[in-house]
């Protein structure tokens, strides 16, 4: 199921690739404002737990996206490497927690290969296609898809979406 | 006309509603009882101006109904006519016609659909009125002069071609003109000889309007005798005829305008022209009269901005501060002495920042004389207006969020407040009721307050009317008590549902409007002395007074506005009510006490109920509770940052802020919390 609209140009194929516990993941590179440290959050009550919190950057409130926990990784920690990923997706400015940043790749497209329908965490319908990078297979994400979706619960329409769904 | 025009129309149509401002405020300002006073010069000119530059780009509807009405009013001004509280509504409601003119053609489209009719035939009335100083009422004929006009211009290219066109154009329309014949908008210096029945002030006015660097004017005048006029509007007097035989200024009580307002003022009532409608409640607020001092218009997008980055530094300038709090005084003394003076600097300059947002109540008061004068009428009421305060500066947006409220607050106190002349004589008190709308500062808040010397409210009907609706009503309520309930929606007590108010749809919008903009309404009411309703807005919505409080290691603000006191419960003061709801009792009256955790639900699980802690107590709309905090921290002034631009809203959490150690602190929805306490009380009364 690759987006072939998505792909097609040599720009949406260069993507930042980023490790969540054991697996590789690739994001559009354009969608990436910058990358920081871990600062503290302030956590938001009666919010789910991946939900971390918001930051000051700069003067905007940016709410804090721990992907470990969306996508029920073992253990979130906290270490060294721990970074957020600053996102311009939607329109809005939205940081994801990361185990660490790996690499800027240009995938080719004979590199790419469509998603088998499997059951997962996360529904295939937000992944672009899989590559394979030195032997490692690497998901991308529709990262613009996925934190704009109604489960993510990131703005006021998703979030009644959400709890409409679920009652 | 050539399209180049266009360009002139913005600031042609600014000046137009200036002036009818103007107009509007000195008829307003007028003491029809001491006619002798009263100065018409400027309002002529006003409406001079307005006829002179709309016949100059071409909107000829306005051209001709303003010659009509400048007519009547030149009358006045040469003492030919005398001015009547009659007379001053037909004025008003020239405007009217004026602003919805106005309207069309700022919409693109022509004002030919405006209909000028009804005003028209009004004013000719006034026109053909004998007045005390002329037997026959022949109309007054003003001397026609001759002018010569030497200019030399600095404009250049096509504004300059265009500028030759527009003076020429709207010169011959004054009168006879003539310019030497070799001469065209090439020429650097241009010379025209005018015959017009004009002042020469009206000239300058005309050539400043038009060119926009005038260098150098020379007009000369040579009088000639007078002529009558060219009526260019003689179709307008013929239709006129049969409208005048209303006999509008007959003294007789039946005057048609009164008959119709029987319709109710704010319905169309026939006979009025769609357009004649006094200004809506939701209108834009009348242009500032010209200031002498120099202005600048800036968007506000520009200004917020600035607010913004200079919210920013402040954040900065704590943060600094706390760094080089924590050096040597002694080693790092010119640091220190240095991050004094920026936070001086820095005070300063946000203040004078966040001034620049903010306009003087009288953007919102100004449309009020005139909307007391025509309800009371309507109404068969003596009512007098006394306004104060009206230079108090509050932010703009907020000054917009308030027309509607005060509004309606006013149209109540004319309504049901104050009471008709006779039951007035009856209760002891004068005939004329007066409203008093008063606006101040007080501590970091403004103030406004609407009185009325009218009946005040009634603790019974309103008490019934509560019950009737199933509100929760005892009788040992306090009054403060009993008057809040007026805010609850679907409320009215009036006996009649009038066009002016009693729909029952008025004080709770009221108050949620108040409410939104992070205000407070309260009412005092005595029984034949009249209602006092008192309105406590922040000065500004961009940055607020916090008290910022822990609750469970994090810290949240406050908004001082909301707090009424806080204090250490003694023990056993928290009693426990039967379904889980605790109260404290304070001085009369018992406060819900809410946790954080009832409104915003925590992952973990909440700690058990604790009399630990301090509670404070907090108001928003008609209700209270005591929201219990683990600790106090301190008040701040803090920068307020939009939680939705990147996110969503948060059920209890109205904002955030950064703190001055960079953490994001978030900002209490203190409306929630009450309203959950709210919610909370009445589903233990329906259990």
């Amino acid at each position: 199921m690759v987006r072939a609209e998505e792909l097609n140009t040599a720009q949406a194929r260069e993507m930042l690739t980023f490790r969540l516990g054991s697996e590789a993941y690739g994001i559009n590179i354009l969608k990436v404002q910058e990358i920081r440290g871990c600062d503290p959050v302030t956590p938001i009550a009666g919010t789910p737990e991946f939900i971390r919190g918001v930051i000051d950057l700069r003067g905007v409130i940016v709410p804090i996206v721990d992907m470990r926990m969306k996508f029920a990784l073992s253990e979130a920690r906290y270490d060294d490497s721990t970074v957020v990923i600053i996102l311009n997706v939607a329109r809005r400015v939205i940081g994801i927690v990361v185990d660490a940043v790996s690499d800027v790749v240009t995938f080719g497209a004979d590199q790419i290969r469509p998603v088998p329908e499997f059951s997962a965490q996360l529904d295939t319908k937000f992944i672009m296609g899989l590559a394979r990078l030195e032997g490692q297979m690497v998901i991308l994400l529709d990262i613009e898809h996925l934190l704009s979706s109604p489960e993510m619960q990131l703005t006021d329409a998703a979030a009644l979406t959400f709890e409409a769904n679920r009652s | 006309m050539s399209a180049d025009m266009t360009r002139f129309h913005q600031g042609f149509f600014d000046e137009v509603e200036e002036h009818i401002a103007k107009i509007e405020s000195e008829l307003l300002a007028l003491d029809v009882n001491v006619p002798g006073n009263a100065d018409f010069d400027g309002v002529f000119r006003a409406a001079h101006s307005i006829k002179g530059g709309s016949g100059t780009f071409g909107f000829s509807e306005m051209a001709k109904f303003t010659h009509v009405l400048e007519s009547v009013m030149d009358r006045l001004r040469h003492g030919e006519l005398v001015i009547s509280f009659e007379m001053v509504d037909v004025f008003l409601r020239a405007c009217d016609v004026l602003k919805a003119q106005l309207a069309a053609y700022r919409a693109g489209s022509s004002a030919g659909d405006v209909s000028t009719h009804q005003s028209v035939a009004e004013l000719d009335v006034l026109q053909q009125q004998s007045g005390p100083g002329t037997a026959g009422g022949s109309p007054a004929v003003q001397s026609a002069k001759q002018y010569t006009l030497d200019l030399r211009v600095q404009d250049a290219g096509a504004a300059r071609l265009t500028n030759y066109t527009a003076l020429s154009a709207a010169l011959a329309e004054m009168g006879p003109l003539t310019s030497p014949p070799d001469q065209s908008a090439e020429s650097s210096d241009w010379h025209f000889a005018l015959q017009a029945s004009v002042t020469e002030e009206n000239l300058r006015d005309l050539l400043g309007f038009i060119i926009d660097e005038p260098g150098d004017i020379r007009i000369a005048v040579v009088d000639i005798p007078a002529e009558p006029p060219a009526v260019a509007e003689a179709t307008f007097a013929e239709e006129a005829v049969a409208e005048a035989a209303y006999g509008f200024f007959t003294d007789s009580p039946g005057v048609p305008e009164a008959s119709s307002e029987a319709f109710g003022f704010f319905a169309d009532a026939p006979g009025t022209p769609g357009a004649a409608r006094p200004p809506s409640a939701g209108g834009k607020p009348p242009a500032a009269p010209k200031d002498t001092d120099s202005t600048i218009r800036v968007s506000l997008g520009k200004i917020d901005q600035l607010i913004n980055l200079v919210g920013e530094m402040v954040i900065g300038q704590a943060r600094l501060e706390r760094v080089s709090g924590e050096l040597d005084p002694a080693a790092f003394h010119d640091l220190h002495q240095t991050v004094a003076q920026m936070q001086h600097n820095m005070r300063d300059l946000q203040q004078g920042v966040m001034s620049i947002r903010m306009l003087p109540l009288r953007f919102v008061f100004d449309r009020f004389p005139r909307l007391v004068r025509e309800l009371a009428t309507t109404l068969g009421k003596v009512v007098r207006l006394q306004t104060s305060g009206e230079e108090t500066v509050l932010d703009k947006v907020l000054i917009e969020q308030l027309s509607d409220p005060l509004t309606h607050l006013i149209r109540n106190s004319l309504d049901h407040g104050i009471e008709a002349p006779d039951r007035r004589i009856g209760a002891g008190k004068s005939p004329e009721g007066t409203i008093s709308l008063r606006a101040w500062h007080q501590g970091g808040e403004v103030v406004i307050e609407i009185g009325d010397d009218g009946g005040g409210l009634n603790k019974d009907k309103i008490l019934k009317k509560a019950a009737d609706i199933g509100l929760a009503v005892s009788a040992d309520m306090s009054p403060r008590e009993v008057w809040q309930l007026i805010f609850a929606p679907g409320f009215s007590t009036a006996e009649t549902v009038t066009d002016v108010s009693g729909r029952g749809v008025g004080m709770d919008v009221v108050m949620s409007n108040i409410t939104r903009i992070g205000g407070r309404v309260d009412i005092e009411s005595e029984a034949g002395c009249g209602t006092k309703v008192t309105i406590r807005l922040p000065l500004t919505l961009a940055i607020l007074d916090g008290l910022s409080v822990v609750v469970d290691g994090e810290i949240y603000m406050i908004p001082l506005t909301n707090i009424i006191e806080s204090l250490q419960p003694a023990s056993g003061a928290i009693r426990n009510i039967a379904g889980g709801g605790r109260v404290i009792h304070v001085r009369d009256e018992y406060f819900p006490i809410v946790v954080l955790n009832d409104v915003m639900p925590r992952r973990a699980a909440a700690a058990a109920h604790s009399d630990e802690g301090i509670l404070v107590l907090l108001e928003a709309g008609n209700g209270r509770v005591a929201l219990l905090v683990d600790g106090l921290e301190g008040q701040h002034q803090v920068v307020i940052k939009s939680l939705e631009t990147n996110f969503r809203h948060v059920p209890g959490i109205s904002g955030a802020t950064v703190m001055g150690n960079g953490r994001v602190a978030l900002i209490l929805d203190v409306a929630a919390f009450v309203r959950h306490a709210g919610a909370h009380a009445h589903a233990h009364a329906v259990a």
